[in-house]
């Protein structure tokens, strides 16, 4: 649970649709579900092809989400007011920065 | 869609070097061997999580080349101790199974040692600092060696070997040499394999420009010679006879009046990323950039100017990653840059749903209906109309493909330099550096 944004890039799974192919065992995993038999939906679950791409856990939106309010805190921070100390003025700067030029240094 | 360098991503590491080369992908990780400390560490993204074991058993400390793989055996030939030895030269070698612990060992001879494996083999190749006595040993386990010098025939002023490479295109071991240590510029390239290796004098198309500093590095069809002492970089087409393939300058483009050197280079498919240092006199002073270019089919595409604590070292490509290249440095860090496709983030329009209302129940109804009676044709044709009240795979994709390429919104100098506004001074505070102390 949680996303390993931004110590790296979290990646997500390529969804699919259901097919076809797949609707009599959904049907059969929905008949199980209702019927409270949920050992047998999970069995009935994997048996469709690719499966855990077809389906949407808690897990998957859960680190969806957590990725989303990672990258809030982390482009918060990151572009908040800086206050930058070098030779040249830099490019990037924005207003409401600070820039304090730093004169006759040794390289 | 043109191709660009992402901006750096600075990885850590943890060990306190000042050097940090050479860098090599070997198998499945990278291998750096720490010349101050006689360490060597290990990183499976060459990013993070790097592990340090210590190589030394004698209580010396030794130079070392790049690391080798083959068939379950890594090696790391030396070139010298690292201090207090004349001649510079060493018969010290290390060894290991797993790229994670390492032993000492030696070799039959006292050389400057580098090699390279085709995949079956070790070859080593080396010579005394002080004379032309090149010795070249063979080992398929990395553990036994034998010496097979005498299969090869050289000229007078091959004496002194810069690199090795094995050249995957003709089935060769390619041996840059100059002659013996003062090195006067007379280059010579001797290739071959266990059955014998032939010598050639190539001086002239390398422009002499040579060092011990020189390289060789395999790209696709060309075989790469660059040394760190010059701005120049040269391809010959490796598909060819080495010997009597034509060597050809790679155009780099400099800034005007500027001087340039400390040229690195690395390939991976498609693609030779090169770093150099440009120095160019402002006033009475100078100011000094480090750059990175990559070229895709001889072209030359993108200028990347590098900030100092960014000062190009070895460029190591990733096996299996086309794309990423990890970069160190002649400080502690490390970085790496990516290929990536040049996009503007499009306008994304995501889950802007409605819930199902009541005008919609009888066709939930009879969706859920034709769903469990296993009408799938039926089911999506019922709900075909409702596209805003329904949720796919594409949407899904959509939404995580928009995340992805959020984060991968790399931007790590960005705001590099900023002073903290902090109540206590913040974690990490190197020296030199200040914080504004906020008052509370």
């Amino acid at each position: 649970m949680g996303t390993t944004f931004p110590t790296s890039t979290q990646s997500f799974p390529t969804m699919q649709d259901m097919t076809a192919s797949d609707a009599l065992l959904v049907s059969q995993f929905q008949q199980a579900m209702q019927a409270g038999n949920l050992s047998l939906a999970q069995t009935i679950l994997k048996q469709i092809t690719d499966y855990d791409t077809k389906i949407i856990s808690a897990e998957l939106l859960n680190t969806a989400w957590d990725t989303l309010v990672a990258l809030q805190k982390y482009f918060t921070t990151r572009y908040s007011p800086a206050y930058i100390i070098s030779e040249t003025q830099p490019e990037d700067q924005e207003i409401g920065d600070y820039w304090f030029e730093v004169v006759e240094t040794d390289e | 869609m043109s191709k660009i360098l992402s901006k750096p991503k600075t990885g850590s590491f943890s060990d306190t070097a000042v050097a940090q080369y050479p860098l090599n992908y070997v198998n499945d990780r990278f291998i750096v061997s720490l010349n101050y400390n006689a360490n060597i560490g290990y990183s499976k993204t060459g990013l993070y999580n790097w592990q340090f074991s210590d190589k030394g058993t004698d209580g010396n400390k030794y130079l070392t080349n790049k690391a080798i793989y083959c068939k379950g055996s890594y090696i790391i030939p030396c070139r010298a101790m690292l201090s207090g030895q004349v001649p510079r030269q060493t018969n010290v070698y290390f060894y290991s199974d797993d790229g994670v612990t390492w032993v000492q060992k030696e070799l039959p001879t006292l050389s400057r040692y580098m090699g390279a494996t085709n995949g079956e083999e070790f070859i080593l190749v080396g010579s005394l600092q002080t004379a032309d006595s090149i010795v070249i040993y063979q080992s398929t386990d990395g553990l036994n060696w034998t010496d097979i010098t005498s299969k090869a025939t050289f000229t007078d002023t091959s004496g002194y070997p810069v690199d090795i490479v094995y050249n995957n295109k003709d089935g060769s071991y390619c041996i840059l040499l100059t002659d013996a240590k003062a090195r006067t510029d007379v280059l010579t390239l001797c290739c071959g394999n266990a059955d014998g290796f032939a010598t050639v004098e190539v001086s002239t198309q390398l422009n002499n420009a040579v060092t011990s500093s020189g390289t060789l590095l395999m790209a696709g069809d060309s075989i790469i010679y660059y040394d760190t002492a010059y701005p120049y970089i040269y391809r010959a087409d490796a598909t060819e006879t080495f010997l009597t393939s034509e060597w050809e300058q790679i155009e780099l483009e400099y800034e005007s009046g500027a001087i340039a050197k400390e040229v690195h280079a690395g390939y991976s498919t498609g693609f030779l990323l090169v770093g150099f240092s440009q120095t160019k006199t402002v006033g009475t002073g100078s100011v000094k950039s480090e750059n990175l270019i990559y070229i895709e089919d001889g072209t030359l595409t993108q200028n990347v100017i590098l900030n100092k604590d960014q000062a190009i070292g070895t460029i190591q490509a990733i096996a299996g990653n086309d794309t990423r290249f990890v970069v160190s440095t002649d400080t502690t860090k490390i970085y790496a840059i990516d290929i990536v496709e040049e996009t503007e983030l499009a306008p994304h329009r995501l889950f802007r749903y409605q819930d199902i209302q009541n005008t919609d129940r009888a066709t939930w109804v009879d969706y859920i209906a034709k769903m469990q009676s296993g009408d799938f044709a039926g089911a999506q044709t019922a709900v075909k109309d409702i596209t805003d009240k329904q949720l796919t795979a594409t949407q899904l994709n959509d939404l995580f493909n928009f995340i992805v390429e959020m984060q991968n919104i790399s931007d790590p100098t960005f705001k590099s330099d900023v002073i903290k506004t902090s109540s206590t001074a913040p974690a990490g505070l190197a020296v030199g550096k200040m914080y504004f102390k906020e008052y509370v």
